[in-house]
């Protein structure tokens, strides 16, 4: 029988008398994981929640801040795993996605070899530095190891430093400037991702990174401008509403030409959001309350019945 | 599947496994094959019209509440029903994705002025979310369309929920579990059946599933996080029962995909699987969101894999957060699990590469 997908069975199974028997075989033949897929995943389970309970493990050792234990002692067993982990990933015949999660759990360790470098010798630095050093350090394994895991503790950590900083140091910046700083600096990143994927193909990195990436940068921009719709306006939240104009427009223009629903919708959603939150601002009276709801429901609608044409003309 | 040729070839074909008894409607199959190229949904468009739907809502109810609705409980009662109504004959008539949003948000706003009415009223609790519950069923039977019967399932479970909750009958929540935890797996697992035995229930199948799985959720977040009701931990092992035996289940349904014929094997991995499955006894929701886990591996479902994911990394989380020992003793034992399950991996990459 010829390859036929879960929507297909249904159609028929819906028509027809087919058997109970005989809608499962095909499900299990068509649509369900064989044994192959199964070793796969089990394998990558395992390895995943293995390392991660490892370190989890690691890093509570350290946080329990041993008395008994020497400075040096501590210092040393974290230091000890850390270039076990890279010496593993670097000396040993395993294949290349295992490496890539040794290197990971090394990047993660620096973290914590940091943390407790700061306990011992009571730095007192601002905890900002502490992860702005971290970021630093694990700067150029991120680059060469280029996994997408260990990126998204890069970006993340990107992010919480400048969040830090903010709170902790540049206590002028408004909120509105640190959603636009946070906006640019992932949309950035996302960019570079991109292109480096269409410079490149070996580089190119799975869709549920640079979706993540996407949506954590249209998150700051909607909140950031809903924030400077309400608050009062300050420079940046111009800054922002152009910047955000031009990457919207630079998204759509992208989702169209790559046939991607994705950043067409999540872009729509914001814009939605957005001009909702303008529109409260102009009046909170129960004609525009009624207005705000038409409205969501129609730009939705349409926003849907656009992606359904889309989806039509791109899958004829 | 390219077109409507292939379609008769695979029709062909069950035909002659099925035998003479195969009957089939081959102008509704072309008809069906037709719109499902016509109007394709995905999961963006799903959640658009979900989050769209509870805005417009919201805003909506803004609205009436601002007009001074609130005044007449029998006016809200009235617009409620009317709301309802209109919801679930909008979906009875017209099966598009196109008018989800509308429909959503008019079945919200209906819901919601129907508990206002009623909360206005000073009718008793129990009795409103009796009510609630029944609006939801009646709308699952009647509207037969998918994003309102997702909605009704939700709603439901919710309901559920609220009545154990307001009549602080906390134990029952694992008789919450118990029943949604048989439910998901005997959805997943019985595919096949649903799809074949009735075509109602056919058409109700993807609501229901996903419906099904953030419904043992809300269950599983209910226990699994400590001081949220720290009054159903005594029994705890009671939630976590149904869940190994469904996991059980499934280690053996997986050995027969895997084709392990060895009783040496099949002896290990179920030593393995009560090894992983034993220290969960007192935390049922991580033992469930493995359950989700592996259900949506095993009929290829990605969102239910994704759900199980997300479920599994919080709930391991929240566990630790809550456990009340040292640190210290938390390290050994996230330590020695690490290594324990390192140590399955290799028993597996060794099997798989002989």
């Amino acid at each position: 029988m010829q390859k036929i997908g879960r929507e297909d069975i249904q159609i028929i199974a819906k028509h027809s008398n087919w058997s109970n028997k005989g809608v499962s075989k095909a499900l299990e033949d068509h649509v369900y994981h064989k044994a192959k897929d199964w070793h796969q995943f089990l394998k990558w389970l395992f390895l995943g929640l293995g390392i991660s309970f490892a370190v989890a493990g690691v890093i509570f050792f350290f946080a329990y801040n041993w008395d008994d234990l020497h400075k040096f002692v501590k210092l040393g067993i974290i230091g000890f795993l850390t270039i076990a982990c890279v010496l593993g990933a670097l000396l040993t015949e395993t294949k290349p996605p295992l490496k890539k999660m040794l290197v990971t759990a090394a990047s993660i360790l620096v973290g914590v070899l940091l943390a407790v470098f700061g306990q011992v010798y009571q730095t007192g630095a601002n905890a900002y530095e502490l992860f702005l050093n971290w970021t630093f350090f694990i700067a150029l394994w991120v680059v060469i190891v280029h996994f997408a895991p260990l990126w998204t503790v890069f970006v993340t950590l990107v992010n919480v430093t400048i969040v830090l900083y903010s709170e902790q140091v540049a206590h002028r910046w408004s909120e509105v400037f640190l959603f636009t700083l946070l906006f640019w600096i992932n949309t950035i990143i996302l960019v570079v991702f991109i292109l480096v994927g269409k410079w490149r193909e070996s580089l190119y990195l799975p869709t549920w990174f640079t979706h993540l990436l996407a949506l954590a940068a249209i998150t700051c921009s909607t909140l950031g401008n809903v924030t400077g719709i309400f608050d009062a306006v300050d420079s940046s939240y111009y800054l922002l509403t152009m910047t955000t104009l031009l990457v919207y427009a630079a998204g759509i223009w992208y989702g169209l030409s790559h046939k991607s629903p994705f950043y067409l919708s999540i872009i729509a959603f914001s814009l939605i959001v957005i001009s909702s939150a303008y529109l409260i601002r102009l009046s909170d009276d129960a004609g525009m309350f009624l207005l705000i709801s038409l409205y969501i429901i129609t730009a939705i609608t349409l926003v849907i019945w656009a992606l359904i044409k889309l989806h039509k003309k791109w899958n004829p | 599947m390219e077109s409507m040729k292939q379609f008769s070839s695979i029709l062909e074909h069950i035909n002659k496994e099925e035998g003479q008894t195969f009957a089939y409607d081959i102008k509704a199959i072309e008809e069906a094959f037709e719109n499902k190229n016509k109007e394709k949904s995905n999961i963006a468009i799903k959640v658009l019209s979900v989050f769209g739907g509870f805005m417009a809502a919201l805003a909506f109810l803004g609205f009436l509440f601002v007009l001074g609705i609130y005044d007449s409980a029998s006016a809200m009662l009235v617009m409620g029903i009317l709301f309802l109504a209109g919801a679930i004959a909008l979906n009875k008539f017209f099966d598009r994705i196109i008018i989800d949003t509308f429909s959503i948000s008019v079945y919200g706003i209906g819901l919601a002025l129907i508990i206002f009415g009623m909360a206005d009223m000073s009718m008793d609790e129990d009795v409103i979310t009796l009510v609630v519950i029944g609006i939801a069923i009646i709308s699952l039977l009647i509207a037969q369309t998918y994003m309102l019967s997702f909605l009704s399932v939700v709603t439901i479970a919710v309901g559920v929920m609220v009545l154990i909750f307001s009549n602080d009958s906390y134990n029952l929540l694992h008789a919450y579990v118990f029943v949604y935890t048989l439910a998901l797996a005997s959805c997943f697992l019985g595919e096949g059946w649903f799809l074949a035995v009735n075509k109602k229930l056919a058409k109700l199948y993807g609501p229901i599933r996903i419906g099904l799985i953030i419904s043992l959720l809300m269950g599983l977040i209910a226990l699994g996080k400590r001081d949220l009701v720290p009054e159903a931990h005594d029994y705890i092992w009671l939630s976590s029962l149904p869940i190994a035996l469904c996991i059980l289940y499934l280690v053996y349904d997986i050995i027969g995909v895997l084709g392990i014929t060895q009783t040496r094997t099949k002896v290990l991995i179920y030593a393995l699987s009560v090894a992983v499955l034993f220290p969960t006894i007192l935390a049922p929701s991580i033992a469930g969101a493995i359950l989700i886990l592996l259900l949506g591996f095993r009929v290829n479902y990605k969102t239910g894999m994704v759900a199980g994911i997300i479920a599994l990394v919080y709930f391991v989380s929240q566990y630790y957060y809550d456990l009340n020992f040292t640190l210290l003793t938390k390290s050994i034992i996230l330590f020695c699990s690490g290594v324990a399950f390192l140590l399955f991996y290799l028993f597996i990459s060794k099997k798989s590469n002989p």
